[in-house]
């Protein structure tokens, strides 16, 4: 079978996919079923592949039998015990190699705390003032003053949600209240923003498949 | 009133596929319609990748370009990935392919860079690497420990080559000696490098951020702390950068598309309020008549 002939399937069998898939818009049905599980099954085929080519053989088997590092062969009991979570009699020993890894995973959220938020705690609490003379990009369209009250809001906003999610003592005083009712709407104008992100994302996953459909008998053809 | 409320969704899903077909079908009607605005965080990105460009310490460093993606969010990620290669190719540098979240994505990575490699004359080896995939499990004690030794954390390549002995890879010998860190992202990855890589250096590295559409609010902050030197928000941030490079690929053909749809639901919200309004109006006056 010639190269071309084989990228020809390739590109029908995308259709025949795309189209099964998309088939649910109009109803549950059989055909649809067969396709998301053909895409699972393939994803999950093609993750055991890659782990295997990229990571365990060229990683652990290869230097254990080609290159003399047989201590490695000690990494796969120690893996093993993590399938022990499926005994009742032997559990137990699934819960060394998981304490391990949970230890890991502790003292590196330590840094990665740091590392995520120590910047911006430096940014906000030392470099940035409430007043602005000048703007930090120029080529921005905000001009001082906008900037300015954009910070301001900023402090609003980040108070008036803090008192929305306060919730160690009724809010009865009025005042309180008022602030809490901006902060839902500060919350709801952010939430906003991210629905209108998610549909952007989704409406592109569309255009993708549907510039796929439209152009699949150019690909078939570019031999 | 109430044929508005009690239309099919199918016929709603109609009137999408046929407003995204027709811009794709007839690019034409892209060419009408105003190219968009190139907004900050894709300007800053393109200034980003032009100063590493400038700088001649790059020369003998890498850009590490990770590829944390699959096929489920190909049209956005996938021309994130066109874009930005096609720069570093533009002004030649030095980069590898990486991923450690989805191993599709060292595949998807390779795909952008065999489609472009002919053009400007790149070769692997001498001008880009493919680390290929590592576990998400294990990124974070690799890029740890890729701190002071990024050829002896990585092994070997996709081509089974030790990377240190890879052309391009030739002086690199931990953090210090990569240049720019390119995250194109599907999922939650980008903290591993910020946490634990980006600042371990002699100087923070620029890091810039394709993230799907939906990811983007969220890395807006960093932006402005500096933890971010730029950021291309899904297919129309890689629209937005493709104008920049002036080569139109997919992300352009798709504008046209993105915003029609996007028109479509605007009205599609506001047909569907005036109705659920109009149906209260009506029953609120049948209720007053009885």
């Amino acid at each position: 079978m010639s190269e071309a002939t084989i990228k020809s399937i390739v590109v029908i069998l995308g259709v025949l996919s795309t189209l099964g898939i998309y088939s649910i818009l109009y109803k549950e049905n059989k055909v649809f079923r067969f396709f998301e599980h053909l895409y699972l099954g393939l994803a999950g085929g093609y993750a055991i592949a890659a782990n295997w080519n990229d990571v365990l053989k060229p990683n652990w088997y290869e230097p254990m039998v080609k290159e003399g590092q047989w201590w490695q062969i000690l990494l796969l009991p120690a893996g093993s015990l993590f399938y022990f979570i499926y005994s009742k009699r032997n559990g137990w020993m699934s819960r060394l190699i998981f304490g391990l890894f949970i230890g890991f995973a502790a003292g590196q959220s330590f840094q990665g705390f740091a590392g995520s938020y120590w910047p911006k705690l430096q940014k906000v609490a030392a470099k940035t003032p409430l007043y602005v003379k000048e703007n930090p990009t120029p080529d921005y369209f905000w001009t001082p003053i906008s900037t300015s009250l954009n910070n301001l809001l900023f402090l609003a906003i980040l108070g008036s949600v803090m008192a929305y999610f306060f919730f160690s003592f009724e809010q009865k005083n009025v005042v309180v209240k008022q602030i809490s009712k901006f902060g839902r709407y500060a919350m709801m104008v952010a939430f906003g923003a991210l629905f209108g992100n998610t549909i952007m994302a989704r409406m592109a996953l569309l255009i993708g498949r549907i510039y796929f459909l439209i152009h699949s008998p150019e690909s078939m053809s570019q031999h | 009133m109430k044929v508005l409320n009690n239309l099919d969704r199918r016929f709603l899903y109609l009137m999408l596929a046929i407003v995204i077909a027709i811009p794709l079908l007839f690019p034409v009607i892209s060419k009408m319609l105003p190219k968009p605005a190139i907004t900050g965080p894709t300007k800053s990105f393109y200034q980003t990748v032009e100063e590493v460009a400038k700088d001649p310490a790059s020369q003998n460093k890498i850009a590490i370009v990770s590829c944390n993606f699959g096929a489920g969010t190909l049209a956005e990620n996938l021309s994130q990935c066109e874009a930005v290669v096609r720069h570093l190719m533009m002004r030649k540098i030095k980069f590898a392919i990486f991923c450690f979240n989805d191993p599709q994505g060292r595949a998807l990575g390779q795909q952008v860079v065999d489609k472009l490699a002919k053009e400007y004359s790149y070769e692997y080896g001498r001008d880009y690497v493919n680390f290929g995939y590592r576990p998400a499990g294990a990124a974070v004690a690799l890029l740890k420990t890729a701190v002071s030794d990024l050829p002896g954390a990585l092994g070997k390549d996709s081509k089974g080559t030790p990377i240190s002995e890879v052309p391009c890879m030739k002086g690199v010998k931990s953090v210090n000696e990569v240049s720019l860190i390119v995250e194109i992202a599907a999922a939650a990855t980008l903290d591993v490098w910020v946490q634990f890589f980006q600042r371990a250096g002699k100087q923070p590295i620029p890091t810039v951020y394709c993230p799907t559409s939906v990811m983007a609010t969220e890395a807006i902050p960093m932006l402005e702390t500096g933890q971010l030197q730029g950021m291309l928000i899904g297919l129309k941030g890689a629209s937005e950068y493709e104008l920049l490079l002036e080569k139109e690929g997919f992300a352009s053909a798709a504008s046209a598309s993105l915003s029609l749809s996007h028109l479509l639901i605007i009205v599609l919200i506001a047909v569907g309020n005036v109705g659920m309004f109009m149906e209260k109006k009506q029953r609120a006056a049948a209720g007053k008549g009885r």
